[in-house]
């Protein structure tokens, strides 16, 4: 519980009407989109402008109240879960696009604009904001930052990172200050850039400027059936061989496919054991010519059936096949985790076999729908919680980030760390690198008042010894070392 | 006073750089940018990365490079080319032998800046050794990665004074098949004019730069594919495709007018003719980045600034003939932070930060700046303590006072060692050899 002053302070930071105690609506904040982890908190702010945010940041600056930033909660890392007697500071009353200016073509918006909505915004420029999650219709550019979200076509475009310009945030003593700037030239070392993707641990993003791209002149979209997941991941590794850079490389494996056929019907094959989604955009003479190349590709790995999108429609069909993918395994398994991983990309064959079998050990079936292009995996553990599977379920996850480390990659390519896997970065980072980060939050957030516990391991929530050091694979190869 | 030299060549002798030696320390690249910003100071221990070189992993196939951060890019680009793959980055003094990591620390960029980005968008990794010679890792091998801070990008623009770069990880994007330049002679206001229209079709040029009367235009893709956009480009503009050598000739033309500039300067594309059509002097216009330089003469630096200023953008001096002129136009707003982490990161302040003039010196010491935060009370003083501090003997005694703010005084100061190389303990022994230090 908040003692009174605090309530008080906070109350006063945002007024009556932008504050939520009640006991009942304050439960529906108690999670994220990782429902596995729950915390009701003592009170929600809701402010409505930027100013009201620093008051509210300086309330519990002052009154020694941890915080926590939330914007939609579609967050899968546990990242915008509450901390225990703390404050959630919801952005999602800030919901202004400020400006579109297209001429210096860029965007201005409040923290708690969704994605979807920013590009319904520009369109009429005929512009568009690149990073699009697949949450895009609810997510907000707020937690895009926290998270550095990507997307589909983050292989071609970038991430959150290489597309806002610059934004104010609320340092966590309630300080207002601009990071980055007009342009990408900077005023010494690049702290936009550390802040975003900092999951909320930093401070709070609030008047964002993104930078607005010209609407590509063609898109074309195919879907291709494979004999073996093996078989699609090599047609992945040959486009990039061929130095073709799609817009998007999608990969579903035949769990998956199934799935989303039963969700959305968007026609793909129910029996293929593999297939990709490959758009290309650009201009039209370049787009052609590699979406030739690309169906040659597809035709040498053994393709058993190739459908080129040739409408609006029928593009945005294939589409929401993958964008339901997730939600739609519930349909064809009681429970599920959702996990992310990363390896690099002449490695998918690979970690697809390894997770394989770690499944059939598991006794637990694991469906794969991922960004091929960049190596992105999201596997998606099945289980039964009525059946007592749960333990077995999430350490079969938890295994399967890790392995991502152990060939190479990352423990999470755009969900985040969040509570979720802090006991887990000991695997990727060695004792000095969490230390160096450690650091560095603690020259924002001496208090340790921002989103605490989140992101990088503590002994409360891992223990005292945060997991099995293992050395990583580039350094029992000689090619890096820790010292 | 004599400053010792050293040139480790591995991880390992980069941390005993550090960790063995006391006092002051200037990292030092290829010299590209030695009189670029504030000018640096006088050292104890100068670190030259220039041993730091070659290519530790590289799977042509995974599209990464893992590199020693002295190397030359032009000798990456060289190596990388081989398989048909580009680091996607042209800062004009990439041909004068600059390093990756000085790149990055300078925040350098150059024309492909409007299709690819700057170093920080191509940087995945880095093994960075603090200031009391701990290595740290931040980012990997993969070119998407979310896990833990991106370290990376506090060492891009960071001069320096954060740390240095022993390595680097690099994403790289496969070499186009063909490249076609357009050009046309024009004034500044007409070049901005053209992009209005440029940009409002897809025409996705990767470079639109305006070098001092004409503007170019760069595509890249295949062959047909630019050959067919060069003529719509053409008819849009009025200009002319330019056969590969008169392309390659306007591109160096541009790369010498932005090595020869006096100052750099960033402000909203819009903006950008009105601030440069104020001094009458050679000037690179990057009109879809915001992106300029000017050779002006020394005495109108400081007018850039201001005039920068006005515009809400931001300048740097890039050339130590400005005299009395300001190395920097605007400050960053969040100074106490820059500060804060360098005293977290560097507490006993041994790597020069002069390239920042003020900036990163405690608020008392720095009367320029408005007093706001009282930062000689560190905030983690314990932490501090417990490192290895050194002297400040830069013999300069303004820094001494600023730096003294900051750094407890620590039992276990080491004596600093000026002409000896770290003794060994493992790794390749770091050369160490005199330099006279002004
Ligand atoms: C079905 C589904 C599909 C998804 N697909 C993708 C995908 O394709 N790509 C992808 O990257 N992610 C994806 N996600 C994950 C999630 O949508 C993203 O991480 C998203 O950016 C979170 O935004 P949010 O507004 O919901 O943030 P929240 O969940 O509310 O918060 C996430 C984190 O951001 C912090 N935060 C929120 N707002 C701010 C702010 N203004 N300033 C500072 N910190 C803040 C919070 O403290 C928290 O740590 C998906 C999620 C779901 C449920
Ligand atoms: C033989 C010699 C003698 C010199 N004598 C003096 C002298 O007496 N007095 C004097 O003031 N100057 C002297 N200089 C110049 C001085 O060393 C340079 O001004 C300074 O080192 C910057 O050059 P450069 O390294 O800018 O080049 P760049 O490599 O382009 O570096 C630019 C910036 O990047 C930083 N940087 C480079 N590599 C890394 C890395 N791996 N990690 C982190 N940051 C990095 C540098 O610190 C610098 O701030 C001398 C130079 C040489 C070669």
């Amino acid at each position: 519980m908040l003692d009174r002053a605090a309530h008080d302070a906070l109350v006063a930071a945002v007024g009556t009407e932008n504050v939520i105690s009640d006991p009942v609506q304050l439960r529906s904040y108690e999670c994220d989109g990782l429902t596995g982890f729950r915390q009701i908190p003592s009170l929600v702010v809701l402010p409505r402008a930027t100013e009201h945010v620093a008051n509210a940041v300086r309330a519990c600056h002052r009154h020694g109240v941890p915080f926590v930033a939330r914007g939609a909660g579609t967050g899968l890392s546990g990242g915008a879960m509450p901390v225990a007697d703390g404050v959630v500071i919801s952005l999602q009353r800030m919901r202004e696009i400020v400006d579109i200016d297209p001429v210096d073509r860029r965007a201005v918006l409040q923290p708690g604009v969704t994605n979807l909505d920013i590009t319904k915004a520009a369109a009429a420029h005929g512009l568009y904001y690149a990073p699009d999650p697949s949450s895009q219709q609810v997510c907000t550019i707020g937690g895009n930052i926290a998270e550095n979200s990507g997307g589909a076509h983050c292989l071609k475009y970038g991430f959150t990172t290489n597309h806002v310009l610059s934004m104010t945030v609320v340092l966590p003593d309630g300080e207002i200050v601009t990071l980055g700037g007009d342009t990408d030239e900077q005023l010494g070392p690049d702290l936009r850039g550390v802040v975003i993707g900092s999951e909320g641990t930093l401070g709070i993003a609030c008047d964002i400027t993104v930078r607005l791209l010209r609407t590509p002149e063609t898109v074309r979209t195919l879907l291709a059936d494979f004999p073996s997941v093996t078989a699609a991941g090599d047609v992945v590794s040959d486009l990039v061989a061929a130095g073709i850079i799609p817009a998007a490389v999608e990969m579903m494996d035949n769990l998956a496919i199934q799935a989303a056929e039963k969700a959305v019907g968007a026609g793909y094959t129910l029996s293929t054991p593999a297939a990709l989604v490959v758009e290309l955009d650009g201009p039209e003479s370049e787009c052609e010519a590699q979406f030739a190349e690309v169906r040659a590709i597809c035709d040498r790995h053994g393709c058993t059936r190739l459908h080129i999108a040739e409408t609006a429609a029928e593009r945005a069909r294939i589409w929401k096949g993958r964008k339901a993918a997730f939600a739609a395994v519930g349909r064809i398994s009681p429970d599920y985790i959702v996990q992310d991983g990363v390896v690099p990309r002449t490695r998918l064959a690979e970690v697809l076999n390894r997770i394989e079998n770690m499944g059939r050990d598991a006794g637990l079936r694991v469906a794969n729908v991922f960004h091929a292009g960049d190596g992105n995996l999201h596997p998606l553990v099945l289980f039964d919680e009525d059946a007592g599977e749960l333990e077995r379920a999430e350490e079969l996850s938890t295994d399967i980030a890790e392995l991502c480390v152990e060939l190479g990659g990352s423990l999470s390519g755009e969900h985040g760390i969040g509570t979720d896997k802090a006991c887990s970065m000991p695997r990727m980072f060695g004792e000095a690198d969490l230390s160096t980060m450690d650091r560095v939050r603690t020259a924002f957030d001496p208090q340790h008042l921002c989103n605490p516990g989140k992101l990088l391991p503590t002994p409360r929530l891992c223990g005292e010894q945060p997991g099995r050091y293992r050395p990583h694979p580039l350094e029992e190869a000689g090619v890096i070392e820790r010292l | 006073m004599t400053a010792t030299i050293l040139t480790p060549t591995d991880l390992r002798s980069a941390c005993e750089a550090f960790a063995e030696t006391g006092g002051t320390v200037r990292i030092q690249g290829a010299g590209t940018a030695a009189s670029w910003a504030g000018t640096t100071g006088a050292a104890d221990v100068v670190v030259d990365t220039t041993g730091l070189t070659g290519i530790r992993s590289y799977n042509p196939a995974d599209m990464t490079v893992s590199v020693g951060a002295g190397t030359p890019l032009d000798q990456l680009q060289d190596e990388v080319a081989q398989h048909g793959q580009r680091v996607a980055f042209d800062a004009a003094r990439v041909r004068r032998g600059a390093t990756v990591a000085g790149l990055i620390a300078t925040a350098d960029s150059g024309p492909l800046a409007l299709g690819y980005g700057s170093m920080r968008d191509l940087v995945i990794g880095a093994t960075v050794v603090l200031a009391d010679g701990t290595p740290a890792r931040t980012g990997g091998h993969v070119i998407k990665n979310v896990a833990g801070y991106d370290l990376a990008k506090l060492m891009h623009g960071s001069y320096g004074a954060y740390g240095l770069m022993a390595e680097v990880v690099l994403r790289l994007h496969p070499a186009p098949e063909a490249q076609r330049t357009v050009a046309l002679d024009c004034t500044l206001p007409e070049a901005a004019d053209h992009t209005r229209s440029l940009l409002a079709e897809a025409q996705e040029p990767v470079s639109l730069e305006w070098a001092d009367g004409t503007l170019l235009v760069r595509i890249e893709g295949t062959t047909d594919g630019t050959t067919a956009r060069a003529r719509r480009l053409v008819e849009l503009t009025g200009g002319r495709a330019l056969s590969d050598d008169e392309a390659a000739e306007s591109w160096q033309r541009h790369a010498r007018l932005v090595d020869d500039a006096t100052v750099r300067v960033g402000c909203r594309p819009s903006r950008l003719p009105g601030v440069l059509g104020r001094f009458d002097s050679p000037a690179v216009a990057g009109l879809a980045t915001g992106v300029a330089t000017l050779s002006v003469p020394a005495a109108q630096v400081d007018h850039v600034h201001d005039a920068v200023t006005e515009a809400g953008g931001t300048s740097v001096r890039r050339s130590a003939s400005g005299g009395q002129a300001r190395s920097w136009g605007q400050q960053p707003s969040a100074l106490h932070v820059l500060r804060a982490i360098k005293r977290e990161l560097d507490p006993a302040f041994r790597l020069d930060a002069e390239r920042f003039g003020t900036w990163l010196k405690p608020a008392a010491a720095a009367s320029a700046e408005p007093a706001g935060r009282d930062t000689s009370t560190g905030t983690t003083p314990s932490r501090a303590a417990s490192r290895t501090a050194s002297p400040t003997a830069s013999g300069d005694s303004a820094d001494e006072t600023a730096h003294g703010a900051v750094t407890p005084d620590d039992a276990a100061l080491r004596p600093v060692a000026r002409t000896q190389a770290p003794t060994d303990s493992g790794g390749t022994e770091p050369a160490g050899t005199e330099q006279e230090d002004s």
